[in-house]
């Protein structure tokens, strides 16, 4: 499966990136993030532990269509055509 | 021992300072208001009449200036949800009430009808002084009077037009550093029981002598330290962290994302337009107006996810917009203005009451037909109906139940009679069964599941799993500790992932009450605090059959994951279990 998603950014991510939405595609989320780091250089740091991109940093959220991909299948989560990819800092609140 | 408690009758007019009984020295916050309710409140007296008690106490840490401990516990027996009530909230009064060395004030019994009184705790001495001039104003203009009527050097609370009405949905208010009417013990209707004692204000003066007696300076600095480098270390409390630069509001998107922001009386759980009243969108407008942003809501914070809020030209200040007010008069009224949500916000502080009652309470006069969801100028005239004490103002002024009720609505989102927070229990479960299972009613800070379902903060749990009851429950029992500590919730994000600020917390309760508690002796101390609320609600008449979500939710299905509330009774009755 492949096709183009939404990528949607918030907070200092958004800030850091200069822009809170994208279109990207991919096959998986790995694939989205590498896409996306590739056109944001400054994303690269902030979305992956090391290089290789086998990693998301324990200080951010993914979502896919609402769903966090830690309960999915991590960064090897399939995308589709239209599907939505939310990527937060860890926040608090309430 | 230097700490009294101060009990208040009103019926008799006397103020007299006792001793702390042996069995209270060691409680404080939560733990005392709620035990001394327990102890001397009959289980069926009603919430308004002469045998109910009003009961503020500091936490245990309150005043001694460590990090994030300006808190105070408010408790009584609630007249919106029938049962034993503390609510909570962090303002200056907190650490001057204890720095004067009053562990307890108790306001008991009741003055004659239709009288009101200015309690005064000044440097000379305690007096009562006749309110009669306060009555039918707002809160704002009140505070600014009480100040130039009893000076600057003043802390105050106070309740408003809600309470002279008896309202359920009355809070308490506080004053925030500015001296503003914007902090509050929100929840429960505790304004009414405040105001049916015959107290309209406390005013309490800043003390000469700081009477807290710190008995083991050397253990209470250690963990002093060690919480504030939890707290500066870590994601969500540090400087620059998202609390800090964007406020409470910054779960707006991602609660928003994750298909768990009610929106329209909690028909579905996202909504594009929601971004409109981000904490991302609030920081940028509170930038260009000129408001303040961070904030400290007390002196001794260090985190400061506070704010002031003002009208678009940089004047007229409402205080801090909480994600849980912003969403309540936003989103779950299909509000997305952020003006308008600010306007209703400083109408419930100026009225005396809690945003998230009242926001519930307007999109369920919606769902009634009262009015249509997104009318923002709509919403704004119910709140005149509460300043005029119209007949439905007073309905109004009642909560969502009461309201739900007058006009008709099957879908009324109650537990306990007390409306939910921000957070749809249906695609979130952890919160639900904490909603359910409170003996607070529906509560959020009372078992804060979202941070390990959606935040990743305090472990991981897939908000969609049902197996939650264990969950709810350490948090429960966490959460009334660190409510009778007096530290603000929000150091549970640090503590709960950094073992040394966790430690840091046992030591300074430790230091000031010179004991030596363990970190697990701290959760068994949540633990009875909880027992001995659900103590007092069983007397009350409550069981299990109360903690149970409203049946809407558990046949409904909430877009976009068109899912149920489908934890099965057992898992929430698990709670209680040892």
């Amino acid at each position: 499966m492949s096709g183009k998603v939404k990528v949607k950014l918030f907070a200092q991510i958004a800030e850091i990136a200069g822009s809170n939405e994208f279109e990207i595609e991919g096959e998986d989320v790995r694939d989205v993030l590498k896409a996306l780091v590739s056109e944001v250089a400054e994303l690269e740091e902030q979305l992956f532990k090391d290089d290789e991109h086998a990693e998301l940093r324990d200080d951010k959220i993914v979502l896919k269509d609402g769903r966090n991909i830690g309960y999915l299948d991590g960064l090897d989560t399939e995308v589709e055509e239209g599907d939505k990819i939310s990527i937060f800092p860890v926040v608090g609140g309430g | 021992m230097t700490q009294k408690i101060l009990r208040v009758d009103m019926g008799k007019g006397t103020l007299n300072y006792e001793d702390v009984p042996e069995k209270y020295r060691r409680l404080g916050g939560r733990a005392l208001t709620s035990k001394m309710i327990s102890d001397e409140v009959p289980p069926n007296a009603h919430p308004l009449g002469p045998n109910n008690k009003l009961i503020f106490a500091p936490g245990i840490v309150t005043g001694t200036g460590s990090p994030n401990s300006g808190r105070i516990s408010a408790g009584a027996k609630s007249p919106l949800t029938g049962g034993i009530k503390e609510s909570n909230a962090g303002t200056p009064f907190a650490k001057t009430l204890a720095q004067k060395g009053i562990k307890a004030l108790v306001i008991e019994g009741k003055a004659k009808k239709d009288k009101y009184y200015i309690l005064k705790l000044g440097n000379d001495g305690e007096e009562l002084v006749e309110a009669d001039d306060y009555l039918g104003m707002g809160l704002y203009k009140a505070y600014d009077k009480l100040h130039e009527e009893f000076g600057d050097n003043i802390e105050i609370t106070g309740v408003g037009i809600a309470g002279e009405l008896g309202a359920a949905n009355a809070g308490i208010s506080y004053t925030d550093p500015e001296g503003m009417s914007s902090r509050y013990s929100g929840r429960g209707g505790l304004g009414a029981v405040m105001a049916s004692r015959g107290i309209k204000f406390i005013v309490i003066e800043e003390p000469e002598e700081d009477k807290i007696e710190i008995k083991d300076k050397e253990t209470f600095d250690k963990g002093r330290k060690k919480l504030a480098k939890a707290l500066s270390e870590h994601d969500v409390t540090k400087k620059g962290g998202a609390l800090y630069s964007y406020g409470t509001s910054v779960l707006i998107n991602i609660i928003n994302e994750s298909g768990g922001l009610p929106q329209r009386n909690f028909s579905e759980g996202s909504d594009d337009r929601s971004a409109q009243v981000s904490g991302e969108r609030k920081a940028e407008e509170i930038k260009k107006r000129g408001g303040v942003r961070p904030h400290k809501c007390s002196p001794s914070c260090i985190i400061r996810c506070s704010e002031i809020w003002t009208k678009e030209d940089g004047k007229d200040p409402v205080g801090v917009l909480e994600y849980e007010s912003v969403w309540a008069l936003g989103p779950n009224c299909g509000i997305y203005d952020l003006d308008v949500i600010g306007e209703l916000n400083r109408a419930c502080n100026d009225l005396g009451m809690d945003t998230i009652e009242a926001g519930n309470t307007i999109a369920v006069a919606m769902e009634g037909g009262l009015l249509d969801f997104g009318d923002g100028e709509g919403a704004l005239k119910l709140m005149d109906e509460i300043y005029n004490k119209t007949a439905l103002g007073r309905i109004l002024a009642n909560g969502a139940e009461y309201t739900g009720r007058a006009f008709g609505v099957d879908r009324i989102p109650t537990v306990k009679g007390q409306a939910m927070p921000a957070y749809d229990p249906r695609p979130i479960k952890g919160i639900g069964v904490t909603y359910a299972t409170s003996p607070m009613g529906a509560d959020h800070t009372a078992g804060y599941a979202i941070a390990p379902e959606i935040m990743g903060v305090g472990g991981e749990a897939d908000p969609f799993d049902i197996k939650k009851g264990e969950l709810s429950k350490s948090l429960q029992r966490a959460t009334a500790a660190i409510d009778s500590a007096g530290y603000c919730l929000f150091i549970a994000f640090a503590i709960l992932d950094i073992e040394e600020g966790l430690e840091g917390v046992v030591d300074t309760v430790n230091g000031v009450l010179g004991t030596d508690y363990s970190i697990e002796d701290v959760m068994n101390f949540g633990k009875q605090v909880l027992e001995t609320e659900r103590e007092f609600n069983k007397r009350a008449g409550f069981s299990k059959e109360d903690d149970r979500l409203p049946e809407f939710m558990i046949k409904e299905e909430l877009p976009p994951h068109n899912v149920v509330f489908d934890v099965p009774d057992e898992e929430l009755d698990s709670v209680w279990e040892d």
